[in-house]
């Protein structure tokens, strides 16, 4: 019996059935893929780390000096299991030459390696370990190969001073260590005697060491580590660091995940509508039913069955299609993770379990109502005069509103209950929207640029090519003599302007028993006024520094604490003034006064020339000046501020857009299966009230507007309320990943109000009201004489 | 006397089962300005039909209907619910309306949607409510439709169909659903509605509604049958008297 009547409910309630379907095809698909990414990305990492053998911990320095001491600690250090050492040579765009014609894309350092010489096992695209590196040949990390569009085959030449050195690009690799997007140091794989060839006789500040410490105690083998100002560190860290900076490659199965949850709850949404609004039209059947004397559980078994069979299709077909999409997810990641596995289909399984679970437990629940119905319900076709709800709230005399667009207003107000959810799916839609919106717009906005320990300039000089000339005893006076030229040289040529640059140094910071090493930030040419803080106020002597967050919860201070920083010639006592965040290096950073001494031979790094124009030019004349800039520069590249920041946030953006077309689609396509679900269950609830219409005299075209207008309305609403709740919105779900990032106390996020609240809502809404309208002309098959049929 | 409808050779075909179904056979018959007409017969006679065919709402297979000189076989979609709402006014056997408008607003919806009413919202307003307080259900104006009797709601239909001052009404068993006392107070409606110079077309089973129509048609099997003429319905003492003769009628034509 269950089938024959299933058989008959899926035939006649085609439309309703298939977008449950479909709904739960999506849901489940979307959730197996994005899990399954999500698990095999973390759990591969562990694994993947093992085998490239990068160890517990992690330390890379800068300059030959601080290796005895690196030695001396890890030999005696009782943590240290065992570690292994290698040497490389830190390098920028201006050592590479290509046969190519395209200009190299690289912002920061890129790192030679002696293959002989390395500890680290590097995998080939195939995931096989690097076993040898021919002479003239030439291995580049997977990354920078694609960025640039290098092929196997090309020419690459490295030059050092006035050796040069071609080699034929052999493949690309995947390099555990400093090859996710956000850590974005590329590297260069030779052999040795082209190592030793390139390097020999090279300045001592070019080269490094990485080393890779195996260890049971990482606290203390840290704090043996930072407590040495002998060392020039260029970052440290452990797994749990490095995991994080591969975040970029979970980003977004975990933007789906989230997307699976929104259409897990619009599924919920919908099959509560489905199931309420079948019920209600079959008061008659149900009633007759028990009238008979069929119990209550069985004719909710009708029900579940059918929903079962929907439930468990659908979770079958979005477990197959799931398959090829979970591949296509992971396939990003496995640019540059070795994974062993590609997802394990048990976990897909599970979840389009848990999918059928969930909507079995949901229609249940929703099925209770049939335990209410009474056979005299089935007379009465549900009305049994029992309760009464007042349904009419605006008045036809009392609004200037036309007939069918009062309808539709009076419809929605006395129907709360019925549009509340047709509001809630379409405000989760739009929500999302917003959400990836507003992350993007931040993430390639202008603001951020004070979030990476910088004020924000006109143009961004390349000095990859000079300023390691400023890394060097005095580098500070030559530095200062450096920008006071440039500045000359740009009045000369009718711009003037102010030039700064950010040195970049790691120190330690002592506060009692607590201790780190950080980052920490010194401009020239800049005041510490420039730059923004969250709270207290800048650092006005040599003595004050700001701290950030993270920092301040590592030492246990607050503003107005004095630290004991360690400087390269000794240590100083300094106080706290001011906090704020950072997403340099997760979050850590220090910024000095521009007063402070300190050496910077002993920098570890820089940040590019920036120039502030004093005389406000215009956005046409900025672009201009760019241009100029780089022909009076040696044609070096010269970027406005959202260009500088995509090269210090790397790729984050431009996965965010390939979410946000996705994403764009999918909301447009939920929007619309909704939309016309509940448009196709309201033509058929109120087909009688369409034909009254008719009888006398109402226009198709007026009984269209009218069914267009009610859900136009409801989308109208959902836009004001997404308006009202998108920045919050953002703030918990996509600044939880700023968050990570190091922007602890938040982000404010970018807000386009054209693009966020009125280009894409209109979209959505336009397309929606498309479909609505297009279901809607159902209305003209409707006969005024069906009047005589209503029940 | 100026005809209202004109209908001739009116056929009405529905294919069933890939059978032929004719309900109507061509049907010829006038109805002139100002008459009160009953349609009587068995079940399945075709009432029902005829009346939604002649009044547009349903489409005619052959045959021609003119309504106020307009032949409604030539009019379009538009053209047709235009005249609905100006023109026509329809009472149906279930009192069928907006469950979310109150009472008030069901009546005076067709009013704000026609082109024609030009009166202003003021004017439709008051017309409204002097409908309502007309057939003695001005208090339930600002109820739901679910916080009134089944002979109120009757009242209202009659009400809305009026709303638009229309040349003729059409009525689908109006008192089928109601109650012996309801009934009557309905009926005195239409033939109050009828003596004010509006053209009213019934459909019903009850000899004692028919019995207040000026003329009564009987069909049987899609035919016209026979007509009645009962003369116009002005002392409530004859009508014992017309409800004899129309039984009398009905019999001899095998009621």
């Amino acid at each position: 019996m269950y089938f024959h009547i299933l058989k008959r409910d899926l035939k006649r309630k085609k439309t309703m059935n298939c977008i449950l379907f479909l709904f739960i095809t999506l849901v489940a698909m979307f959730l197996s893929s994005s899990v399954n990414n999500m698990a095999a990305v973390g759990t591969a990492l562990e694994h993947y780390f093992d085998k490239a053998g990068v160890g517990d911990y992690f330390v890379v320095t800068r300059m030959g000096s601080s290796e005895k001491a690196m030695e001396d600690i890890l030999s005696q250090v009782e943590a240290v299991k065992a570690y292994g050492r290698e040497p490389v040579f830190f390098m920028n765009v201006e050592n590479i030459d290509t046969d190519i014609e395209r200009t190299i894309q690289l912002s920061t350092s890129i790192v030679l390696c002696n293959f002989e010489a390395s500890y680290l096992t590097f995998f080939d695209k195939n995931n096989k370990p690097l076993t040898e590196v021919n002479s003239g040949e030439i291995y580049l990390s997977r990354s920078f190969l694609e960025r640039n569009s290098l092929a196997v085959g090309d020419k690459f030449t490295v030059i050092v001073r006035d050796r040069r050195k071609e080699f034929t690009v052999a493949g690309g690799i995947k390099d555990a260590l400093l090859g996710s997007d956000m850590m974005g140091m590329p590297r260069m794989i030779v052999d040795n005697a082209a190592y030793d060839y390139l390097t020999e006789g090279a300045e001592d500040g070019y080269f490094g060491d990485i080393y890779y410490i195996e260890t049971d105690d990482k606290k203390s083998l840290e704090q043996e580590i930072i407590s040495r100002s002998d060392i020039n560190f260029i970052f440290q860290g452990d797994r749990a660091m490095l995991s994080l900076t591969y975040v970029m490659d979970m980003i977004v199965a975990g933007i789906l995940l989230v997307v699976s949850i929104c259409l897990i709850l619009i599924a919920l949404v919908v099959l509560r509508f489905t199931i309420t609004f079948t019920l209600l039209s079959e008061y008659r059947e149900i009633g007759i039913m028990k009238a008979i004397g069929i119990r209550n559980g069985k004719i909710r078994g009708i029900y579940l069955v059918k929903y079962l069979a929907l439930a468990v299709m659908g979770s079958l077909l979005g477990l197959l299609l799931g398959i090829p999409f979970g591949r296509t997810l992971l396939e990003k990641a496995s640019r540059t993770i070795v994974m062993e596995t590609q997802g394990g289909l048990f976990l897909s399984f599970a979840c389009a379990a848990a999918v059928v679970i969930i909507i079995l437990l949901f229609c249940f629940g929703c099925t209770r109502r049939v335990k209410k119905i009474t056979p005299a319900d089935a007379v009465r076709s549900g009305q049994n005069g029992e309760r009464y709800k007042k349904k009419s709230f605006v008045r036809l005399g009392k609004t200037r509103l036309k007939p069918a667009e009062f309808m539709a207003l009076n419809d929605i107000l006395g129907n709360g209950k019925r549009y509340g959810l047709m509001l809630l799916t379409f405000t989760i839609c739009l929500t999302l929207i917003t959400t990836i919106l507003n992350t993007i717009n931040t993430l390639e906005g202008e603001s951020l640029i004070g979030a990476f320990s910088m004020v924000k300039s006109d143009a961004y000089l390349d000095n990859n090519a000079e300023a390691m000339e400023f890394m060097v005893e005095n580098g500070r006076e030559k530095l200062i003599d450096r920008m006071n030229e440039m500045e000359k040289t740009l009045a000369a040529d009718g711009m003037p302007a102010r030039c700064t640059m950010e040195m970049v140094f790691k120190l330690q910071l002592t506060n009692g028993e607590n201790r780190c090493m950080s980052l920490t930030f010194q401009g020239t040419g800049t005041q510490t006024g420039e730059y923004v803080y969250l709270e207290g106020t800048p650092p006005q002597r040599a003595d004050e520094i700001a701290v950030t967050g993270q920092i301040a919860e590592k030492l246990d201070v607050q503003i107005g604490d004095k630290v004991v920083v360690v400087f390269p010639d000794g240590e100083r006592e300094c106080m706290i003034t001011a906090l704020y965040q950072s997403m340099n290096n997760m979050g850590e950073g220090v910024r000095l006064h521009e007063d402070a001494e300190i050496d910077y031979a002993y920098a570890m790094g820089f940040f590019s020339y920036q120039i502030i124009f004093t005389d406000n030019p215009d956005k046409g004349e900025l672009q201009r000046r760019i241009d100029r800039i780089s022909a009076l520069f040696e044609n070096r590249q010269v970027q406005n501020t959202k260009e500088y920041l995509r090269t210090m946030i790397g790729e984050a953006s431009d996965y965010m857009k390939e979410v946000r077309g996705i994403a764009v689609m999918l909301v447009l396509t939920i929007c619309i299966f909704v939309a016309v679900l509940m448009e196709r269950s309201f033509l058929a609830k109120e087909t009688g009230e369409i034909a009254i219409l008719k009888a006398v005299g109402f226009r198709n075209s007026a009984l269209v507007r009218w069914h267009t207008v009610r859900i136009g309305m409801v989308l109208l609403v959902s836009t004001v309320i997404t308006w009202l709740i998108s920045t919050w919105v953002s703030q918990i779900s996509a600044g939880q990943v700023f968050k990570m990032m190091g922007m602890s106390y938040g982000v404010t996020f970018v807000i386009k109000p054209l693009e966020v609240f009125f280009l894409y809502p209109l979209f959505c809404i336009s397309g929606t009201l498309a479909a609505v309208w297009l279901t809607a002309q159902h209305i003209r098959k409707i006969d005024a004489s069906k009047v005589s049929n209503i029940e | 006397m100026e005809k209202v409808l004109e209908v001739k050779d009116l056929c009405k075909t529905y294919i069933v089962n890939k059978r032929q179904l004719n309900v109507l056979k061509n049907m010829s018959f006038d109805i002139a300005k100002g008459e009160m007409v009953a349609v009587m017969g068995p079940s399945g006679s075709g009432k029902s039909t005829l009346l939604y065919a002649v009044s547009g709402m349903d489409n005619m297979t052959a045959g021609s209907v003119r309504f106020a000189g307009k032949d409604i076989g030539k009019l379009n979609a538009k053209e047709l619910a235009d005249l609905r709402l100006d023109e026509m006014g329809f009472i149906f056997q279930q009192m069928y309306m907006l469950k979310n408008l109150t009472v008030f607003d069901n009546i005076v919806l067709p009013a704000f949607q026609s082109k024609k009413n030009t009166a202003s919202k003021k004017e439709k307003i008051r017309y409204g409510e002097d409908l309502m307080k007309k057939l003695g259900i001005i208090e339930i104006a600002d109820n739901d439709i679910e916080e009134a009797s089944g002979g109120q709601l009757q009242r209202a239909c009659i009400c809305r169909s009026l709303i638009n001052s229309p040349k003729m009404i059409f009525a689908d068993e109006p008192t089928g659903a109601l109650n012996r006392s309801a009934s009557e107070e309905v009926m005195e409606q239409f033939v109050q509605i009828n003596k004010n110079g509006t053209t009213v077309m019934l459909v019903t089973h009850d000899i004692r509604v028919a019995a207040k129509c000026s003329r009564v048609m009987y069909i049987v099997d899609g035919t016209l049958k026979g007509e009645c003429h009962l003369g116009s319905c002005d002392k409530a003492d004859k009508q014992r008297e017309r409800e004899r003769t129309l039984t009398s009628w009905l019999t001899e034509l095998g009621w």
